[in-house]
């Protein structure tokens, strides 16, 4: 309730009290509609009895309603009603109902209402709706809009139901029906009509297959009692793990714009960009340019990889199929800009100038939302691009090798990463699948997963350590694979003061009152070779004292290997790591003058199949040297082996907090 | 600056020292420099990614347009994002002579030429906000790219303007103009810090300024809010009445305080109401506390989930037009709270009023910034034994004498005397306690199990009162145990087993967590060495080192309080308590101790900082005290395997 005041014919009035005046006179003019109007859906939904939920779960969805239409013309009408329950204070952000929108997907109406625990109805207007432009946020220019209702009245008790429908003239056939997400979900029912003729396939993703009711050209699933969705650390995103039904529908009116088979979606693709690759005048010119004959094949791969990795700008700009539609390579090159597809593209072209064959991989950047179960359906994020060794190379194989039964030696390069060279894949792409679409279609392929020995840190210190605890010395990280990208991806581009700023940062979790006395970085933009990182710190009061004469060091100075893990709760879905891994630290300490090490904290060993942690720390008289290997093989624990991890984990966490002490010889 | 960056910027000031008004009225490029071309890196900024060569901004509120140009000088690939540009606009402004062009490091000119994108971002409730989004083509490391565009309001009105002098690049050289409506006074504010101010021409009607070399503006951890230290230049239309901040002040805080008395008012409902909370009760003081606690009984809808009028008026919620409307629907919003409370005391015989106030948390009071929406909440003020008595009853669960943390020591105005400022009392490390103790056992390998035992006072228990009212009670008990799991170190685990005096203001909020922390204690050979402090800095601490620009900032002084009993695992014996740790500034204190008692280590704690505000001179010992407190904190205690207990006591 807001107040101010105004001030007329010389009193100060309320502004509440002209605005009731207004109102007033408003509502005899135009009565307001003195009842929400409720549909019967949303209260019969009411009357159903809500179960006892776990005191994390904020609302219910006690019905799902999604109705796909499909015309002859291969337009769709999709028509859903929701109805959440508010359970908690948490819940009331159910209020906000969300609908995406854009050209192709117009939204014909939106409407909201709510049902207090006291039975008091509301229902949302026009002016409770808004319109906000969407999209990841990185682009330039998106068409992707959001349409979202505040519906009136929501508090813990209040049942909310929405309704809206969407007339979508899509690109391919397909209805991709989520009915598991964050919040429980108590019913949930999908029905598509289909025009005459029309067939359709059904697949289900993370939940056992249903069979449908079918009544003529009409289908319906209806699945019960879905539990939420909940939160774990370094959980997979929640795509790979939600229960889907992929619906996709074919007419001999619609061929080519449906698919059965993957191969069906990679023509279907092949369609979309045809074309797009005929390289301009200018870029032959550019072509002969940085990949003259006279190099070595591989040579000349590098070159055009590096050019539409470094001199294409990233930029983003997506208007209706121009999500999926490269611009013309001519194009790309004369802009030098463009997003992930534009650059393969333009590299794609240009290696066809080489004689060196490429193909389009179109993959999710989130690891498991495909898998070798995957249906064919749209949802890929991003485009990379396998290029075809040329027979006869005889290059070392490399991480980013796919043997292809087929095409041979294929090497997956990512051109929008600005980071991870020819021959690599970034860490997200690996272990993860992707559409390759070739002359004959596509096919879904498992892209390579590196060795942990090809993405390593080492890192060494020599530090002296003074009598009064401060120590003083200089660290070198040297980086390798996915570590030297994560390494690129944060300190390029930054300036001197920003470098530091992180290292400060770094520095500051694990030793407290420090100085930083120097940073560099070599090989920063020469992203073939190892990044190395040298820092120079002094840090006061590191070593703590024990009585008079003792000090307490702990040897493992930098660097934090344990990972988080809720351990409370059992864990229901797996963990996730990056990318294999393995990080090397070794770490000398030279005594103060008079000091010999009077206690040694014993060594770290953790073995499982996932991963290793060993530690061990020595000293010779006037150095005290600590040494660790941590490595990890894979990049998913399954929830049932999460006691092993938890075991790896509390092993280096007690061995980072582990001390020695020194002490002055008598 | 280096030789080369004063060089660098000798040969711009050159090259473009072009009269802003030819500028405006020409609106072409400006020439290109042979040495901006060459330019490699700016020395005067090393390792930046970009540099803005030349910015203006020229407001013209006669034509009512606005004229900007940038040229930015692209050093590094990372310096490319400054080629995606971002026009926003509200509804009616139209964008008109919209230029933009890459200049290749070759002198090549690639002018952009496509229509640039109108992104909605958004549409609802009759606004409108859009963006003219572009990129420019063929952007590399040492182009440069520039920008120019006018933009037509679309209306006639007078809008607030402000000049950007300070942006997230160096900036080389800059032009600003404002041609103001003469039958109007024209004010203005620069940022403190800004040693240049504009120039007015009164008879052209024109305010201009030149500026050179202001660095790029790069916050620092825990300073005031930003906004009050980013250069700019801010200006305001004033009527002739208001045109000094002296009238200003006076005449809007005027212009309130009738409104306030109109809303008190004199209510025979009211002087009831304060007779009925008083009863008998003759003590003024206890008297006055009866009468707060009579307003905060009303139901305060500000605390409550937002409604919309429409939303208000279906749950009968009706308007308050006076105090006595308060009183009547027995709800108010904290501001009608507020006034109730002032009414009710007036009505005692007391003398109280209602105090405009500053919130510092989003920016600091400016008396020259003729804003009067910078004191945007009311507090009550009351005399009482010849003093002031500044009260907060409109903030839920705020006791009787605490003022809610961002509302102390702030510019207010007691709206018994309009115009006037005077300061709210600054809140000592006694109004904000956290006490902590904790009884736990130590195992052989290290681990720390046990109970915990938290009392928040002042404002650390009214901060955490309010947040829980946005939640219910798992919410609330999700909140504290992450709050404590925060507090210790990584991968411990804590529980919520009780907690009270959630809804009881004038007790410390408490809780008590089970608690279990791995691999707390270190094994060397057969001794444990235990660190004194189990909890982490509730508050990052000051330990960079390096020059500090602007000041240090807290939201509030602060208190914390720890007493933690560890049990030792069987057959080991304190051999070398921790040495007793101190350090003590004017405005803060710090004492670690720890002692041992038969198989018990006893550690105990003091932390207090009795300030919020501290000048850039003050880092370096604000930093030496805090080093000193870490050294404290990871101090080591050591426990020997079979071996007997060393001296009691070592301090």
């Amino acid at each position: 309730m807001k107040s101010g005041w105004y001030f007329m014919e010389g009193k100060p009035v309320l502004k509440k009290t002209i605005s009731t005046f207004v109102v007033a006179g408003v509502l005899a003019l135009c009565p307001l509609r003195s009842v929400a109007r409720v549909p019967d859906w949303l209260r019969s939904a009411v009357q159903q009895p809500v179960k006892k939920y776990a005191d994390n779960v904020s609302a219910v969805v006690l019905l799902s309603e999604t109705e796909t239409t499909v015309k002859e013309n291969g337009e769709t009408v999709t028509h859903v009603r929701e109805v959440v329950k508010v359970l908690r204070p948490d819940g009331r952000s159910e209020a906000y109902q969300a609908v995406p929108f854009s050209d192709e997907a117009r939204v014909n109406y939106l409407k909201g209402w709510s049902i207090s625990d006291q039975g008091k109805e509301y229902e949302a207007g026009k002016n409770d709706i808004v319109e906000v432009s969407a999209g990841a946020g990185y682009e330039v220019y998106s068409d992707a809009k959001v349409k979202v209702v505040r519906i009136p009245g929501v508090d813990v008790g209040t049942v909310v139901g929405v309704e809206w429908e969407q007339k979508r003239t899509p690109y391919t056939f397909e209805d991709q029906w989520f009915f598991q997400r964050e919040l429980p979900v108590e019913r949930a029912r999908f029905t598509l009509h289909l025009p005459p003729g029309w067939e359709y396939r059904a697949a289900w993703i993370n939940h056992t297959q249903q069979e449908p009711v079918v009544q003529g050209n009409t289908s319906s699933w209806e699945i019960a009692s879905v539990p939420g969705i909940e939160k774990e650390v370094e959980m997979p995103h929640w795509r790979a793990l939600a229960g889907q039904l992929i619906v996709t529908f074919f007419s001999e009116k619609t061929k080519g714009r449906s698919y059965r088979t993957w191969r069906d979606f990679g023509d279907w693709y092949s369609h979309l960009i045809a074309g797009v690759r005929d390289a301009s005048p200018a870029l032959q010119a550019k072509v002969q340019e940085l990949a003259p004959p006279n190099q070595p094949s591989l040579e000349r791969i590098r070159s055009l990889a590096r050019f539409a990795q470094k001199d294409i700008r990233y930029v983003a700009i997506e208007i209706g199929i121009g999500g999926y539609v490269p611009h013309p390579a001519g194009q790309v090159f004369s802009n030098r800009y463009g997003d992930c597809k534009d650059k393969v593209t333009i590299l794609g072209s240009m290696l066809s100038q080489i004689g060196v064959k490429s193909y389009y991989v179109l993959v999710h950047t989130s690891r498991g939302i495909y898998n070798e179960k995957t249906p064919p359906t749209m949802g890929f994020n991003h485009v990379v691009l396998a290029i075809q060794l040329p027979e006869g190379n005889n290059a070392a194989a490399m991480p980013a090798e796919y043997q292809h039964a087929k095409l041979g030696r294929l090497l997956i390069f990512d051109p929008t990463s600005t980071v991870v060279p020819l021959g690599e894949i970034p860490a997200s792409e690996q272990d993860n699948y992707g559409l390759l679409v070739t002359d004959d279609g596509g096919e879904l392929i498992h892209m390579p997963l590196s060795r942990p020995e090809l993405n390593r840190i080492t890192r060494t210190a020599h530090l002296a350590l003074q009598p009064d605890g401060a120590i003083k010395g200089e660290v070198k990280e040297v980086r390798t694979g996915s570590q030297a990208a994560y390494g690129r991806y944060t300190f390029t581009h930054q300036t001197d003061k920003e470098r530091r700023k992180i290292l400060e940062e770094f520095l500051a979790k694990m030793i407290g009152s420090f100085h930083l006395d120097s940073v560099e970085a070599d090989n920063l933009d020469d992203i073939e070779k190892d990044l190395v990182i040298r820092y120079r710190f002094t840090a006061d009061h590191y070593a703590r004292k024990i009585g008079q004469e003792e000090l307490a060091v702990r040897p493992r100075v930098l660097g934090e290997k344990l990972g988080a893990l809720d351990t409370p709760k059992a864990r229901q879905y797996p963990y996730e790591f990056e990318a294999p891994t393995l990080q090397t630290d070794m770490f000398e300490f030279s005594l103060p003058e008079g000091y010999t090490v009077s206690g040694l904290p014993p060594a770290a060993k953790a073995s499982f199949a996932f991963g290793e942690y060993t530690s061990r720390i020595e000293h010779d008289g006037q150095a005290l040297k600590y040494s660790r290997e941590y490595k990890i093989n894979a990049t998913r624990i399954p929830a049932e082996r999460i006691g092993e991890l938890a075991k790896f984990f509390q092993e280096i966490n007690r061995d980072e907090r582990n001390m020695a002490t020194i002490k002055k010889a008598n | 600056m280096s030789s080369l960056g004063l060089l660098r910027c000798a040969v711009l000031s050159g090259c473009l020292l072009l009269p802003g008004v030819v500028l405006a009225q020409a609106h072409a490029w400006l020439p290109v420099d042979a040495q901006d071309l060459k330019m490699k890196e700016f020395s005067a900024s090393p390792g930046a990614d970009a540099v803005q060569l030349y910015y203006a901004h020229e407001i013209d509120d006669v034509e009512h347009t606005e004229f900007f140009y940038s040229r930015i000088k692209v050093l590094t690939d990372g310096g490319k994002r400054h080629a995606n540009i971002e026009i926003p606009m509200l509804e009616k402004t139209s964008i008109n002579e919209l230029y933009a062009r890459t200049i290749l490091p070759d002198g090549t000119i690639v002018e952009f030429t496509d229509k640039p994108f109108e992104k909605t971002v958004f549409k609802g409730k009759g606004i409108k906000v859009r963006v003219q989004a572009f990129t420019l083509p063929q952007v590399t490391a040492g182009s440069i790219i520039e920008y120019r565009y006018q933009l037509h309001y679309g209306d006639k009105g007078l809008h607030r303007h402000r000049w950007i002098v300070q942006h997230d690049i160096f900036a080389v050289k800059q032009h600003f103009r404002l041609r103001y409506d003469k039958h109007r006074t024209v004010r203005w504010l620069t940022t403190p810090g800004l040693d240049k101010s504009p120039e007015n021409n009164m008879q052209a009607g024109t305010v201009q300024m030149d500026l050179d070399n202001i660095n790029a503006f790069e916050p620092e951890e825990q300073m005031p809010p930003e906004e009050s230290y980013k250069l700019q230049v801010k200006f305001y239309y004033t009527s002739p009445m208001l045109s000094s901040p002296g009238s200003y002040w006076f005449e809007l805080g005027r212009y309130f305080s009738r409104g306030i008395d109109y809303y008190i008012g004199d209510h025979k409902a009211i002087k009831q109401a304060a007779e009925d909370a008083i009863g008998q009760e003759t003590d003024p003081e206890k008297r006055l506390r009866k009468l707060y606690a009579r307003a905060q009984e009303i139901r305060n809808l500000t605390y409550e989930r937002h409604r919309t009028e429409k939303e208000q008026k279906r749950e009968e919620l009706k308007e308050n037009k006076n105090v006595a409307d308060v009183l009547k629907h027995g709800y108010g919003n904290r501001n009608e709270i507020t006034l109730f409370f002032v009414a009710l005391a007036r009505a005692a015989g007391f003398s109280s009023s209602v105090v405009f106030v500053s919130n510092r948390e989003s920016r600091i009071f400016e008396r020259e910034d003729l804003t009067f929406s910078q004191l945007d909440a009311e507090i009550a003020a009351v005399r009482l034994a010849g003093k002031t008595v500044f009260l907060d009853p409109g903030t839920r669960f705020c006791p009787y004498g605490l003022l809610r943390w961002m509302r102390t020591g702030t510019a207010a105005m007691d709206m018994r005397d309009p115009g006037t400022f005077v300061s709210t009392p600054g809140s000592g490390q006694d109004s904000a306690v956290i006490s902590r103790s904790a009884l736990l056992k130590l195992s052989p390998d290290g681990a720390l199990k046990g109970e915990l035992h938290v009392a928040y006072s002042g404002e650390e228990a009214l901060e955490r009162r309010l947040t829980a009212l946005d939640t219910d009670d798992a919410g609330h008990k999700k909140d504290l145990e992450d709050e404590v799991k925060h507090w210790l170190p990584a991968n411990a685990k804590a529980e919520l087993t009780a907690s009270a005096a959630l809804e009881k203001e004038y007790e410390p909020l408490t809780a008590v967590f089970e608690i279990e922390v791995p691999e707390y204690a270190s094994l060397v050979s057969d001794r444990l060495l235990v660190t004194t402090s189990l909890f982490q800095p509730q508050r990052k601490r000051l330990l960079k080192a390096g020059p500090r620009k602007y000041p240090i900032y807290y939201p509030y002084a602060f208190t914390e309080e720890d007493n933690i009993t560890i049990e030792l695992p069987e057959g080991y014996a304190a051999e070398t308590p921790a040495v007793t740790q101190s350090a003590k500034l004017p405005y803060a204190k710090y004492q670690a101790s720890a002692s041992a008692s038969g198989n018990k280590l006893q550690i105990e704690r003091t932390l207090l900082v009795n300030g919020i505000f501290f000048k850039p001179t003050q880092y370096d010992e604000l930093r030496d005290f805090f080093g000193k407190v870490q050294a404290g904190d990871d101090s080591q205690s050591v426990l020997r395997r079979g071996k007997a207990a060393a001296g009691e006591k070592n301090n």
